[in-house]
């Protein structure tokens, strides 16, 4: 009830009426002055004491952001980085390639198309042909709003999720994938790490577009009758993850950025030592 | 025209200084500047409806501040200080409300 007085009526503070009652039946004016130094030290008091609870209270949020920008900028100076030298070793692949090429034009025609489908299949150079272009995604936000229960990480598309989908293409003859632009080769890695899809050390964002070069018939048969086909469907009706495909005439999938060989022999040599 | 000078002073003070708050002052300091908020309208409004005393403006505000600290202390031992808290807050912003309700009456006249 106190507090509906209190927003009712705004009764005024009685202790000042008291006063200047008091003051006024001794015969003072019912105001004190407002230059009394208990006033002005009282005063200086409290706009130290708001200042320091602004500063004190406001202070952590800042560093916070301040640290946070720093690691940004870092991230973003290591990722300019990164493509930088992508960038160059995209070049320096192409020079070697031509001179390649010079090398091998004159003598032996042979050796120079060997060399190309090597450069293919090892994913050293840009592949353009017929194939499928397929999306993956996460279950739409409606369906994670229908089942809060249901954990984050189900409605999300898995590395696993994505391992499966191309091993069924490689198998089903495709002969170039890349994962948002990143070409897959035979040494490549889809992993996890934290949260974000990881490939060849790049971390991914969604949707993921997955390209692949191959038959296409073949292709979009294994995607709609073969085991790849039903682990998506599966996916699908339990998680709401979302595969569409399309066909592309010339679909074109990048040379990967890292071709590191640890150990190389000459395929014909290994069989006679055997 | 000198209390807002004051007041101008203590926060420029506040601001240069900078003092290191200890770490189990900060719940009180919110408290204790709203609480202070709350007597610096209440003497506003008394200013402007002429019955302002200085000796009354301290002590509001010194008492202000000794609850509103005395219940955030009762609350943070008992393990409801943040439901205290805001119930202090609640109170004392109620409170501010219609003491500005009041000064606005007095030199807006609506």
């Amino acid at each position: 009830m106190a507090l509906l007085v209190e927003v009712l009526e705004r009764p005024s503070d009685p202790g000042y009426w008291t006063a200047s009652q008091q003051r006024r039946a001794r015969g003072l004016p019912a105001q004190t002055g407002l230059r009394t130094p208990l006033l002005i030290v009282t005063v200086v008091l409290l706009g130290f004491l708001m200042s320091v609870a602004a500063v004190s209270l406001r202070a952590p949020d800042p560093q916070g952001a301040s640290e946070r920008a720093e690691l940004a900028e870092r991230i973003d100076a290591a990722g300019a980085r990164g493509d930088a030298s992508a960038a160059q070793i995209e070049t320096l692949r192409e020079e070697v390639s031509a001179l390649e090429s010079l090398d091998t034009n004159s003598p032996d025609a042979a050796v120079a198309a060997a060399l190309d489908r090597a450069g293919e299949q090892a994913g050293a150079e840009a592949v353009q042909g017929p194939g499928l272009r397929i999306t993956v995604d996460d279950a739409p936000k409606e369906d994670l709003n229908d089942s809060p229960e249901a954990s984050d990480s189900s409605d999300r598309v898995l590395a696993g999720d994505l391992q499966t989908l191309v091993n069924g293409l490689w198998a089903a003859g495709a002969e170039a994938v890349s994962i948002n632009e990143q070409r897959l080769t035979s040494t490549s890695s889809i992993r996890f790490a934290g949260e974000a899809i990881v490939v060849d050390f790049r971390g991914l964002t969604r949707p993921y577009t997955v390209r692949a070069i191959g038959d296409p018939d073949a292709l979009q048969a294994e995607l709609d009758d073969g085991a790849t086909g039903e682990y998506f469907a599966d996916l699908n009706a339990q998680y709401g993850i979302v595969m569409t495909w399309e066909r592309g005439r010339s679909i074109r999938t990048p040379a990967a950025e890292r071709l590191s060989t640890r150990v190389a022999e000459v395929p014909g040599e290994q069989e006679e030592d055997s | 025209m000198i209390p807002v000078l004051g007041l101008v002073v203590g926060v420029v003070l506040g601001l240069v200084l900078q003092p290191e708050v200890p770490l189990w002052l900060e719940p009180y300091l919110a408290i204790a500047v709203i609480a202070a908020l709350d007597a610096v309208f209440g003497g506003v409004r008394a200013g402007l409806e002429g019955v302002f005393n200085d000796r009354i403006f301290v002590i509001s505000i010194a008492s202000n501040v000794v609850v509103a600290a005395l219940i955030v202390f009762l609350g943070i031992q008992l393990g409801v200080g943040a439901q205290l808290s805001t119930g202090v807050v609640v109170v004392l912003g109620l409170r501010i409300f219609s003491n500005v309700a009041a000064i606005r009456r007095h030199l807006l006249g609506a």
